[in-house]
């Protein structure tokens, strides 16, 4: 197992040590997949962008300057690359909120049918999908770099463009806009006799 | 605590202190808006673990490396060509300028010279229009010699 930190594997890719970059993707390929996988509720097209993005960071490579995180590097460039998608793209694959909450109900009235599961999982990642969807793009961005990335407020600043108290303002204003769309979904209070 | 402080540690749940969690705790005992916040907060944060992660393809490595040798196959493009020259962007962007004007200054005295067709009709309208200024000069000429210039004639008159 190589014990190498990111800025020697990328110190290593500059002096042409292609080995290093495979290194590089083996440890962020996962985060980077996933983290398109957010924007795009596609799996092929997730797996398009991934690459996408580590050819531009290889491309680039000579240029990065360890001034900041690699890995903040790496989700900057592929912000960049799933906002051109969304630019590009428009509203493809819409799936209406109403349609799946008429479709499905509300989700504690999931059973523990193994078809019903996969149905149910497959709306359920279509209706968070569509909830992000509807956030604006920084509060989007904010919400998914700190719940799925598990990155700090500082690291996710740095990678937005703007200051830690604003991503917190993002996230704290994408959370109640959230609350708002799913309310639907969440379990109903429980009223005492 | 007011309400206010309490729904932003409610915004940050589950990244709280115990301290915090503490305080919310209390706070929500007595305050229905609050709690019920705190509830449906909690839970869209717990919905949004619902939506799972996918694995990468076993071979996303060699694919990535497959594109990138197709790239070098394919040879350099312009980009590159200016890339490796380590030319800066805004050099670049003044040289696509500069042969985006020169293509078109040549591109127009081209467009302009191929269009010009003489026939034999124009030759015959040329020389019609010389033969006419040549005769309007020799009647111009023949007034002034008459007439003199108006300037003089005029002041003569009035002298």
């Amino acid at each position: 197992m190589c014990t190498d930190t990111d800025i020697e594997l990328i110190n290593k890719v500059k002096s042409g040590d292609e080995t290093a970059f495979s290194e590089l993707m083996r440890r962020h390929y996962r985060g980077v997949l996933n983290y398109i996988y957010r924007f795009t509720n596609n799996r092929e097209t997730s797996e398009d962008l991934a690459q996408e993005v580590f050819l531009r960071v290889y491309r680039s490579v000579k240029r990065y300057k360890p001034d900041a995180k690699f890995s903040t590097w790496l989700y900057k460039i592929a912000t960049n690359v799933c906002l051109t998608e969304i630019k590009s793209k428009g509203r493809e694959n819409n799936v209406s909120l109403d349609e799946i909450y008429q479709s499905t109900g509300e989700v504690q009235d999931q059973s523990g049918h193994s078809a019903y599961d996969v149905v149910f999982r497959k709306q359920v990642k279509d209706l968070i999908f569509d909830a992000l969807r509807s956030l604006p793009p920084r509060e989007r961005m904010a919400i998914i770099l700190c719940k799925y990335e598990e990155l700090p407020y500082e690291e996710v600043a740095e990678i937005i463009g703007c200051t830690p108290g604003a991503v917190k303002a993002y996230v704290h204003r994408g959370r109640m806009k959230l609350i708002e769309k799913l309310k639907p979904y969440l379990r109903k209070e429980v009223k005492g006799p | 605590m007011s309400c206010k402080d309490i729904k932003e540690f409610i915004l940050e749940y589950p990244n709280l202190t115990p301290d915090q969690i503490g305080r919310v705790k209390e706070h929500v005992k007595d305050c229905s808006d609050c709690s019920l916040l705190f509830k449906q907060s909690k839970e869209v944060w717990e919905v949004l673990d619902m939506w799972e992660e996918i694995e990468p393809r076993g071979d996303f490595i060699l694919r990535f490396w497959n594109r990138v040798d197709k790239e070098r196959k394919e040879g350099f493009s312009l980009v590159d060509l200016i890339k490796s020259l380590k030319i800066r962007w805004i050099a670049s962007v003044a040289l696509v300028l500069v042969s985006l004007i020169a293509f078109l200054v040549f591109s127009f005295f081209e467009h302009s010279k191929s269009d010009v067709v003489i026939t034999e009709k124009d030759i015959e309208d040329d020389k019609i229009l010389l033969e006419l200024e040549n005769d309007l000069s020799s009647e111009t000429l023949d007034l002034l010699y008459i007439y003199g210039l108006w300037n003089e004639k005029s002041e003569g008159k009035e002298g």
